[in-house]
């Protein structure tokens, strides 16, 4: 190559690989903005030692690639429409003659004078203009993906919180059935009008109110039926809130519900200053029922769980019931053993196991800890004012923890108690049956 | 070089004084004469081809004679036969085809015995008469002319014959415009006429000149697969040449391609051939050598059609070149 020619092209080739150093950090830069992509969306945690990445390939890359003359020579005649001078002089520089003499010359002359740079990186941009798709494909792909599925789970949880309640005031109904026969056919329906979804929450919790205020009405009796009737009052009003708290929250985020359900399980499992208060556990309580006491068991288990509170609540409602005045017995008497606290409304510090510690909480009183949405945790069971229940705790204390989930082993009990709640018993057998179980009782 | 467009311009410019429009066909004209090859012009009585002829050879001082055509016209009457003198013997009378520029007017209303004396003239550039070969004058041009419209009675050129012309140029009507210019150039008492620019021997120094114009690879590639194309067999063929076509371009089709090409740059101003002087030269130089077969020719199939095609379908570069 004659000096002068081969001097022009070598800066040529310099200005390329310059140029091509370039086009390549760019185009790498757009391929790692996948990386940071995929990490913003599914948190990876990657460092920022692969933004050297781009700039080491795109090195590597413009430095090692070959470059062949005869190429170089083609691409910048197409691309500078130097009408193929670049070729031709590069073919026939080895002749002589005035032709070829007067054609490098022109050839020098016009690569000196061209603006290499933007014709060249113009001619990358498609490139990285394809590049810059795929990040955008990703990240519009993700961003779909993502919110396809939190949608789902935000569905899924509200429906599981439905399903939850409508259980919950099927099951109170179930209970209610020979004591407020008209009440429990008006929960009934509501429970199953809430699980089958017929009914909006804002419906049911007004339906709820609307029992509640029945129940106000017809208090006139005797005292021991106000008694009654103020636990289901207070039942009915904390379905009601919860209900009302499931629509709050429910529609807020997914993730805000999921905080809600598990912000008290594992807390109070290792720290042990959950806010949901254990029963206090009560000497002489042997003559409960079984199911009472299964009932507090599981909330031994889990007092975090919604679900757990409600069946006490209701369990007691159940019993005080049932049992006439035998509730009052509880009223003012002291604890003993392990467990329990100086005064029937307040608990010791500990955890969710029951009587551990003390508590500036009262039973029933709102607590100072908040979930997430600024809706109040109550502290589950009555206050000692207005509720004079008796409640044993049976359970096999913190020292041997379930090793069922709360939530699987309420749904096996659930599943097993369905079919014997849902039993009707004919009118006519009610009177011989409950003298039937009052003479054991007796006997017992 | 600079000698060489500029002479071509100036005699563009002579010729452009008494032939109204046709730029382009003029420009064709003058390449062919550089390329050393010969001229078919097809076009309708009366648009100036003889005239261009004329003008041509006034503006290259060059000897000029015209033969019309006629089917009683004999090879002894282009090419000159020997007569007895007075002194009894024998001597070479020439024909009109010993001039530099010829017309031959109406090619195809002479004989073929007749049309292939005048095109053996024109390949070998010279003449034999009872065994004694006679050259012709350099340059030597010819100018054909052949009226598409009256087909009865003609003697259309065979295909053999047809390839012997560098360029077949087809001379379309005037435009307005270009009509009332050539009502005020014709009509007026003053005649315009062009001035001498070029001679024989200028002509002929350019002619080598135009030889020596490098041509890349790539270019000389992209010809010859051009070329190839018009081939119904080939790898390069498009499928309308593969449906239309019966014989492709013969190798005389790539010489005009790149000696046109040559004369091309030269006039750009460029010492190198580029494809784009290749695609100009490529509808003149291939349009009379492709021949249609007998659907093409059902179908009136018109071969500027199937070139475009070609130029449309075959890349400049067969293989791209790689990006850093």
């Amino acid at each position: 190559m004659k000096p002068e020619l081969a001097k022009t092209f070598f800066k040529i080739k310099l200005k390329i690989r310059f140029i091509s150093f370039i086009n390549w950090i760019i185009e790498f830069c757009i391929y790692f903005s996948i990386i940071y992509i995929i990490d913003y969306f599914f948190r990876l945690n990657i460092g920022f030692n692969y933004l050297l990445l781009p700039l080491v390939l795109a090195l590597i890359l413009s430095v090692l690639k070959p470059i062949k003359d005869k190429d170089i020579a083609l691409i910048i005649d197409k691309d500078l429409d130097l009408k193929e001078r670049v070729i031709t002089t590069l073919e026939f520089q080895q002749l002589e003659g005035p032709l070829i003499s007067n054609l490098i010359a022109d050839t020098i002359e016009r690569l000196k004078g061209l603006n290499l740079k933007n014709v060249y990186s113009f001619k990358f941009r498609k490139r990285l203009l394809y590049a810059g798709i795929i990040p955008l494909l990703v990240l519009f792909s993700l961003f779909i993906y993502k919110s396809i599925q939190s949608s789902r789970n935000l569905s899924i949880a509200e429906e599981s919180l439905i399903n939850e309640r409508g259980g919950e005031i099927v099951s109170l109904a179930q209970q209610l059935k020979f004591e407020r026969p008209e009440i429990a056919k008006r929960l009934e329906s509501l429970g199953k009008k809430i699980k089958e979804k017929k009914v909006s929450q804002k419906e049911s919790v007004a339906t709820l109110d609307k029992i509640t205020k029945e129940i106000d009405k017809g208090s006139n009796s005797s005292s021991n039926a106000r008694n009654v009737n103020s636990e289901l009052k207070k039942i009915l009003e904390l379905t009601t809130n919860k209900l009302a708290m499931d629509t709050s929250s429910s529609r807020t985020s997914q993730e805000s519900s999921q905080q809600s359900k598990d912000s008290s399980e594992p807390k109070e499992k290792t720290d042990g200053k959950g806010n949901r208060a254990p029963m206090p556990k009560e000497p002489g309580s042997d003559s409960q029922t079984n199911n009472s006491s299964e009932m507090m068991d599981k909330n031994n288990i889990s007092s975090s769980e919604r679900g757990g509170e409600i069946d006490a609540n209701q369990k007691k409602t159940s019993e005080s019931l049932s049992q006439g005045g035998s509730a009052e017995k509880g009223i003012g008497a002291k604890e003993k053993g392990e467990g329990t606290g100086k005064e029937e409304n307040t608990v010791r510090e500990g955890g969710s196991l029951p009587g551990k510690g003390e508590r500036e909480n009262k039973l029933g009183e709102e607590t100072k800890r908040k979930i997430s949405q600024g809706t109040p945790q109550f502290v589950p069971g009555l206050s000692k004012e207005e509720g004079n229940i008796k409640i044993e705790i049976k359970g096999l204390g913190k020292n041997i923890p379930s090793s069922i989930p709360a939530v699987e082993r309420r749904g096996v009990k659930k599943s097993s108690e369905d079919p014997l709640t849902k039993e009707p018993i004919p009118p006519e057998y009610r009177d011989t049956i409950k003298l039937y179980f009052e003479r054991l009782k007796g006997e017992r | 070089m600079d000698d060489f467009r500029t002479a071509f311009s100036r005699a563009k410019l002579e010729i452009s004084k008494v032939i109204v429009g046709y730029e382009e066909i003029i420009e064709q004209v003058l390449i062919a004469l550089f390329s050393g090859g010969h001229i078919l012009l097809e076009g309708l009585p009366g648009l100036g081809k003889t005239l261009m002829v004329k003008t041509l050879a006034d503006t290259l001082d060059l000897t000029f004679s015209r033969i019309q055509f006629t089917p009683d016209l004999m090879p002894s009457d282009i090419i000159g036969t020997n007569i007895m003198g007075q002194d009894r013997s024998f001597h070479f009378q020439p024909g009109p085809i010993f001039a530099q520029i010829i017309l031959a007017d109406e090619i195809n209303r002479a004989t073929p015995k007749t049309q292939s004396a005048l095109l053996e003239a024109m390949q070998e550039h010279t003449v034999t008469v009872s065994g004694t070969l006679h050259r012709l004058k350099e340059p030597f041009f010819v100018m054909a002319t052949q009226n598409p419209i009256e087909m009865e009675g003609t003697y259309p050129l065979p295909e053999a014959q047809l390839d012997r012309f560098f360029f077949k140029l087809k001379l379309n009507f005037p435009t307005k415009q270009e009509l009332t210019n050539i009502i005020d150039r014709t009509t007026n008492p003053i005649v315009p006429k062009a001035e001498k620019i070029l001679n024989g021997e200028t002509i002929e120094v350019k002619k080598l000149e135009v030889r020596g114009v490098p041509v890349a690879t790539p270019v000389k590639d992209y010809a010859v697969r051009l070329v190839l194309a018009t081939h119904p067999d080939s790898e390069y063929s498009t499928p309308l040449v593969k449906r239309y076509v019966r014989y492709g371009v013969s190798p005389r089709g790539v010489q005009s391609l790149i000696l046109g090409a040559k004369v091309k740059a030269l006039i750009e101003g460029r010492f190198n051939v580029s494809f784009s002087d290749i695609k100009y030269v490529t509808k003149p130089a291939l349009r009379h050598r492709i021949i249609l077969n007998f659907e093409g020719e059902a179908e009136d199939i018109n071969t500027d059609e199937l070139i475009d095609n070609i130029l449309e379908e075959i890349p400049e570069l067969e293989n791209e070149p790689v990006k850093p």
